[in-house]
């Protein structure tokens, strides 16, 4: 019998494989699942409805697959692989597998598809004939040579911005991405002499059918960047006295915020992911870690960058954060010290704010809310003893960052603020 | 080679071919005694006398359906018409009989036979004198068309009709009569039809054109070469039954860009002919859609600023080509 793509909701064409379980030849049996398929919703595993053997996987991972197209075929006992009669697709019976597939993501799925977009109704009055617009934009135009050099290239379509009429991805945009890999790169001001490494690989993540659904959900019902905000109290007491004694022996003026400046940028290296950028056609990872400091001036807020901060000294951040700090104040950033933050850094504690959230620093996906360091009594090995704390909000660009994935960063940044020894060595 | 207009040009292949062969004769109104209303017969009547230079009576369909006659009894008739908008009379001539004779007679009957005189716009002759039939003729199994853009070619290819066992209709542009170039002395120097040629060689678009649009096409290339840096390869098509594309696909698929250039109404003309062709040949190729450049969907004004806005010119070849380089 064949396996074809099946029609998960009325408005679906098409669908992805995204891997197989089962290789062609392995026995199978019923109820065992087969392959894993993505739709605009959900991701699911299609299922064997009979024993056998399965023969002639026609579909490779990663292909989209029309509603109704076969993916393979079931050969039952004395069964011989090879074309069978070939009949139109339209002919199939399309069916309605809702019922018998088991959701891989489905509670997510469903959250996301009950929050409906919000319907600011005096505006529907106002204008209810306006006819709402197909936000369907998935399917990108692009000349026959910029898809064939593409492929050549062995570049995604997705990832590639185009410049032509409707945004048409021309042959030069094909040849301007290729070439010009790097785009991401921020400029490297005169701040450190020596090239630092390359942490992380420079990536484009092409968005996913899903994660094109979640971003125009999310985005829909909380304005441009769809924030939402993790909170964590640390135990800052090794942290603080740490400072102290690296103060009194270095002769050194680290702040709390230097610390923490150096504790995120290390923590981003087991996270690359909160260090990126939302793009239309792909999401950018960025292979620095350039941390944004926000400073506030008469005129008011400014974050000038530390690059490449995981690769510098608690004293290097520091001497570099008061200089940038001191030419914010007057005035006499040069662009390449402001520009190009991956991550940006908000810290209110020295005005006594315990806890806040803060605005998402485009084009960052997360910023770190810094509040002050306070002795709170708390509960040790059944011992009520008082310790310093600090409460740290994370707010995260959903698009980009999910919940889960923030709570790990905070977690791992846990690691470096609560055992500061990590950060001198 | 000598320099020669693309009048004389015809009348050199007319006169050398009544010399080489005395079935050669031509036949037209005013022709003769008058010696032509373009003056392509001139000396004409004088030199070959009335059997052969044969002064009719205004009526084409007569004209064409004696030619179709003589031709299939073994002559070689040149019929002149004083503008092809007046060959619509004798269409049924011409698309009925000159076009299916040797087909309805199982390949027995040649009737090689050309149909030539002037077409096009540009010399304010309003909409019924300012035509153009390419496409028209060129939709019909049975007939060939030829379309000439320089003296040269207006010797070689004529000189080609009236040798052939085909029905020809030989469009001659009435705005490049006085047009002079370089044409070969040589009285058995013929161009072939069907061998569409590079009139300029570049790196960055193909424009495919032919007869007096060819000439305006050049003079965009070298335009755009001069203001935008861009090198146009120029195509052209001199015939366009039978069409040759070879050269201009084998230029898109270099410059992967393509501007069709007519002067005819934009529906169903040769430039979409041209486009249709060269998507379904070099698809992959591209990366623009093919532009067309056509004359204005309206008949043909009199008034000279009128006609000048209803023809293409070279600012809209030059606009085209930015726009499938995405430049505009």
């Amino acid at each position: 019998m064949e396996i074809i793509m099946p029609k998960m909701g009325d408005a679906m064409t098409e669908g992805k494989v995204i891997r197989w379980y089962k290789k062609a030849g392995e026995a199978v049996k019923k109820g065992d699942p087969l392959l894993e398929i993505e739709t605009d919703k959900v991701n699911l595993d299609l299922e064997a409805e009979q024993d056998g053997t399965l023969g002639d996987v026609s579909v490779q991972e990663g292909q989209m697959v029309p509603v109704g197209e076969r993916l393979a075929t079931i050969l039952g006992a004395g069964e011989k692989s090879g074309a069978p009669a070939k009949t139109e697709p339209q002919q199939r019976r399309v069916i309605d597998k809702k019922d018998s597939i088991k959701h891989t993501t489905g509670e997510y799925a469903e959250a996301i598809e009950m929050k409906a977009p919000r319907i600011d109704r005096t505006q529907a009055q106002k204008t209810n004939v306006v006819a709402m617009p197909q936000a369907e934009s998935s399917r990108r135009r692009s000349s026959p040579l910029a898809r064939k050099m593409a492929s050549s290239l062995g570049v995604s379509l997705e990832a590639i911005q185009g410049s032509g009429p409707q945004g048409r991805i021309v042959a030069r945009d094909v040849k301007e991405f290729g070439s010009g890999a790097a785009a991401f790169r921020p400029p490297i001001g005169g701040l450190k002499p020596a090239a630092p490494q390359q942490t992380l690989e420079e990536k484009s993540i092409p968005l996913s059918t899903m994660r094109r659904t979640i971003a125009k959900r999310l985005a829909e019902s909380t304005g441009p960047i769809p924030h939402f905000y993790l909170t964590v109290d640390y135990d800052v007491t090794n942290l603080l006295s740490l400072r102290q004694q690296l103060n009194e022996i270095e002769q050194a003026k680290i702040s709390v915020n230097d610390f923490v400046i150096r504790a995120a940028a290390l923590a981003i290296r087991h996270h690359p992911n909160v260090n990126a950028s939302w793009g239309d056609e792909a999401i950018a990872l960025h292979g620095q870690i350039n941390i944004g400091v926000a400073v506030s001036t008469p005129e008011g807020l400014i974050t000038p960058v530390v690059r490449d901060a995981d690769q510098k000294s608690l004293i290097e951040i520091a001497n570099e954060v008061r200089a940038l700090a001191e030419k914010a104040k007057n005035r006499k950033l040069r662009p390449e010290e402001y520009q190009s933050s991956t991550f940006t850094i908000s810290n209110l504690g020295a005005w006594g704010i315990e806890e806040f959230t803060a605005i998402i620093n485009p084009p960052n996906v997360a910023i770190l809310a810094i509040g002050a360091a306070t002795s709170q009594p708390v509960v040790i090995d059944k011992q009520v003893v008082i310790r310093d704390r600090m409460k740290v909000t994370m707010s995260c660009d959903h698009r980009v960052v999910d919940g889960a994935a923030g709570a790990e960063y905070l977690r791992t940044l846990r690691q470096y603020i609560e055992q500061p020894v990590r950060l001198i060595v | 080679m000598a320099e020669k207009s693309y009048r004389d040009a015809i009348r050199d292949a007319m006169m050398e071919e009544m010399d080489r062969d005395p079935n050669v004769l031509i036949m037209g109104e005013d022709i003769g005694v008058y010696e032509g209303t373009f003056r392509i017969t001139a000396g004409m009547l004088k030199k070959y006398g009335p059997k052969r230079v044969i002064d009719t009576p205004i009526a084409e369909a007569g004209m064409a359906g004696t030619a179709v006659g003589m031709a299939m009894f073994g002559l070689r008739p040149v019929v002149e018409m004083m503008t092809m908008n007046f060959a619509i009379v004798a269409a049924d001539q011409i698309l009925n009989h000159a076009a299916k004779v040797r087909y309805f007679s199982g390949g027995q009957v040649d009737v090689p036979m050309v149909i030539r005189g002037p077409q096009g716009a540009g010399v304010q002759l309003s909409a019924q004198h300012s035509q153009s039939f390419e496409s028209f003729y060129a939709h019909f199994p049975g007939i060939k068309v030829a379309a000439p853009g320089t003296p040269a070619d207006a010797k070689g290819l004529l000189k080609t009709a009236i040798r052939g066992r085909d029905p020809v209709i030989f469009l001659e542009s009435a705005a490049l009569y006085g047009m002079k170039g370089q044409v070969p002395d040589d009285p058995d120097f013929t161009v072939p039809f069907g061998q569409s040629r590079v009139a300029r060689e570049g790196t960055d678009v193909t424009i495919v054109s032919y007869s007096r649009m060819l000439q305006m096409s050049l003079q965009a290339a070298e335009r755009l070469s001069k203001e935008e840096s861009i090198e146009a390869e120029v195509i052209d098509l001199r015939t366009l039954r039978p069409l040759d594309l070879e050269p201009a696909i084998e230029s898109v698929r270099k410059t992967h860009r393509c501007v069709a250039v007519q002067e005819q109404w934009k529906p169903f003309g040769a430039a979409a002919e041209i486009a249709a062709s060269i998507t379904e040949a070099a698809f992959d190729d591209l990366d623009a859609p093919v532009e067309r450049v056509t004359g204005e969907d309206v008949p043909m004004p009199y008034a000279r600023n009128l006609e000048l806005l209803a023809t293409p010119h070279e600012e809209h070849v030059i606009e085209a080509v930015k726009r499938v380089m995405y430049r505009s």
